[in-house]
């Protein structure tokens, strides 16, 4: 009930004239960035952070979650028009979504998208209203060591996800750890690999590195890629008629339900969600011959898992300050450069912000919805932005954005270094999401891992003592296996629909 | 990378091994300052820098070519990107030598040009534009210090 109370609360902060407009600039914002073919939401919201910070933490946080929201909304009409999956998630979209399009039918099917992202998107919400106030006040009765077991565990189950090497998955995350311990000393306030040089005392910024891993490193790619404008297919109508929303709302709820339910098991990805959302409407379904042929539920089935997943994601992120995925990893470091720190506290501490934050997201929905339907013309033209002027504008905004964070030029020229080896990572797949994770939760780790020996007097069995500790270390091997055998399907149907492996 | 010698996990196995020796050697320059083996600013270092080494050394010894090929591009799109990748660095260079306002339309044009092969006249156009919504953007809307450099704007 307080929960109600709360969000009502933060409906009362959101709805006046400017926070409306943050709102609104941030929900098209990020589906102007992800409707650009290669820009996901991990870019779009590494490139449009530093935009935010004139405003104030709540409504910089605003319109963040919006630029989230818009950026995943935006991947889905590549992925119709142009069939082209921005993000592996949107692969499932791309099987009927395409086909679709090429009938003439690409508005019914960005509609059904939007109308079921919104849906996905609401469930989503709804869910993060009751669970996350309640996961984090069971939280609050973890220390240390529970911190540092939980996210040790959800680190490993993310590894797995990667879709490449183990291996390569375990090199990528000790990298990124050892990238978050360059700086000041958490225990006695000395400089650590700074080798003497003043400017490597403040650390790596690690936006920087992001923007540099993802924006600089797409360009990149872009550039030995044949740029001859990929015609998108004409858009008749965006309102689905009467039998398309009949033969799309059962798909939508329960693509909605099993996205959210798997997503907030750790280790259960968006592209998982989304491909067993396919999977499920192709089983269920009494013309299973139609799917990849141009059937509305193949459409409408896994955009709604992959949104309602990427809500769901928000609860481990508020409740536990434990991302679920690169964007969430960003929007972690966002709150952390708000002065924000995701975790039980949060909800104590910040209840106010937290709860407006809630608000606006579903604020964010409608407004998406309302919106980027008379859009969807619009933002099809986007696509067909050249590359010359495109690719200029993204290095552009890559290197002033870099610099706004600090000022510091140091952090720019990281920022190109990690964007060449970001195309390099990419190249020879090394996966480059346990390095993001890594680096943005490297300093919490470290600090939970010292308090936790501290208290034990420097004993590790502190880690399996403790009741709580050692329940999370039970969940874990079981969310471990349960990861480990829905990985191995996705990889092998990625494999299937694209030919390719692909980071996931 | 595709031949057996230097194929991308041995390059890739290497490099941890080499980052791993320098956070262990980090780990054990800061051993010093701290009272215990596990707790302390060397902690870290130290166990990253082990698993480094070890993740490295399997890597490296692993008997398996991986199957995928990579090819590095060729010809233009090389030079291309390699000629990006060095306007990106004369940038930060020029920033703070001539400003913002002449590095950014200088390099502007300069990218639109050489990545979208359009002429000149378009791509001054395109670079004064593109400019004149990057300087409203973050020096006038964002307030951001930019190096004014010799030329103040």
């Amino acid at each position: 009930m307080d929960s109600i109370m709360f969000l009502l609360n933060g409906f009362s902060e959101v709805l006046t004239p400017t926070n409306l407009l943050i709102v609104l600039a941030g929900s098209l914002l990020g589906t102007l960035v992800g409707v650009l073919p290669g820009l996901g939401p991990t870019s779009a919201i590494a490139i449009l952070l530093p935009v935010t910070t004139i405003l104030d933490p709540t409504q910089g946080l605003m319109m963040m979650a919006g630029i989230y929201y818009g950026s995943m909304y935006g991947g889905s009409t590549t992925a119709i028009l142009m069939n082209i999956p921005g993000e592996s998630s949107s692969v499932p979209t791309t099987l009927d979504g395409y086909p679709l399009a090429k009938k003439g039918k690409a508005g019914t099917a960005l509609g059904i998208a939007a109308i079921g992202s919104f849906i996905a998107g609401i469930i989503g919400l709804i869910g993060l209203v009751l669970f996350a106030p309640f996961l984090a006040d069971q939280a609050l009765k973890f220390g240390p060591p529970e911190y540092f077991t939980l996210l040790l565990i959800a680190l490993l189950i993310l590894f797995n996800l990667t879709g490449f090497s183990f291996r390569k998955s375990v090199i990528m995350g000790l990298f990124g750890f050892l990238f978050s311990l360059v700086g000041i000393g958490i225990t006695t306030g000395t400089p650590r690999f700074d080798f003497g040089f003043t400017f490597l005392t403040g650390g790596f910024e690690m936006i920087s590195i992001i923007i540099g891993l993802f924006a600089i490193a797409e360009v990149l790619k872009g550039l030995e890629e044949n740029h001859t404008i990929k015609k998108h297919v004409k858009i008749k109508s965006v309102y689905p008629s009467r039998q398309d929303l009949k033969q799309s709302i059962p798909p939508i709820f329960r693509g909605s339900l099993l996205g959210f339910f798997l997503g907030i098991l750790p280790g259960v990805s968006a592209t998982i969600t989304s491909f067993l959302a396919y999977d499920l409407e192709k089983k269920v379904s009494k013309h299973p011959e139609k799917f990849g042929q141009g059937a509305i539920e193949g459409v409408a089935g896994p955009e709604s898992a992959n949104n309602a997943t990427s809500s769901g994601g928000f609860i481990p992120l508020l409740s536990l300050g434990i991302p679920a995925s690169p964007p969430l990893a960003v929007l972690l470091a966002a709150l952390m450069i708000y002065g924000l720190t995701p975790g039980p506290v949060l909800f104590e501490q910040n209840n106010q912000i937290v709860w407006t934050i809630i608000a606006s997201m579903f604020i964010g929905n409608a407004i998406l919805l309302l919106l980027n339907l008379p859009l969807v013309g619009l933002w099809a033209k986007l696509t067909e932005v050249p590359f010359g002027i495109l690719a200029t504008i993204i290095l552009l905004i890559s290197v002033l954005g870099a610099y706004s964070i600090r000022n510091s030029m140091f952090d720019v020229v990281v920022m190109i270094i990690f964007g060449v080896l970001g195309y390099l990572f990419q190249k020879y797949h090394w996966p480059m999401i346990p390095f993001i994770l890594c680096l943005v939760l490297g300093p919490k780790i470290e600090r939970y891992f010292i308090e936790s020996l501290e208290m034990s007097s420097g004993s590790l069995l502190i880690f399996i003592q403790r009741p709580i500790s050692l329940t999370i270390l039970i969940f874990a091997v079981i969310a471990l296996v349960i990861s480990i055998f829905l990985m191995k399907r996705t990889k092998k149907r990625i494999l299937q629909e694209t030919g390719e492996q692909m980071e996931f | 990378m595709t031949s057996k010698f230097i194929s991308e996990k041995k390059v890739g196995g290497l490099i941890a091994i080499l980052f791993g020796c320098v956070s262990l050697y980090e780990g054990i320059q800061l051993y010093p300052l701290n009272k215990n083996l596990l707790t302390g600013d060397h902690a870290f270092p130290g166990f990253i820098g082990l698993l480094l080494i070890l993740s490295g050394l399997t890597l490296f010894f692993d008997r398996k070519i991986a199957g995928n090929k990579t090819n590095l591009p060729s010809g233009k799109a090389r030079l291309n990107i390699l000629l990006s990748i060095l306007m990106l660095f004369i940038y930060c260079l020029f920033i703070t030598l001539v400003g913002y306002v002449i590095s950014t339309l200088i390099v502007s044009i300069a990218l639109i040009k050489m990545i979208g092969n359009y002429r000149w006249f378009f791509s001054i156009l395109f670079g004064t534009t593109i400019t004149t919504f990057l300087y409203y953007l973050f020096i006038v809307l964002l307030k951001i210090p930019f190096p004014s450099g010799y030329f103040a704007f």
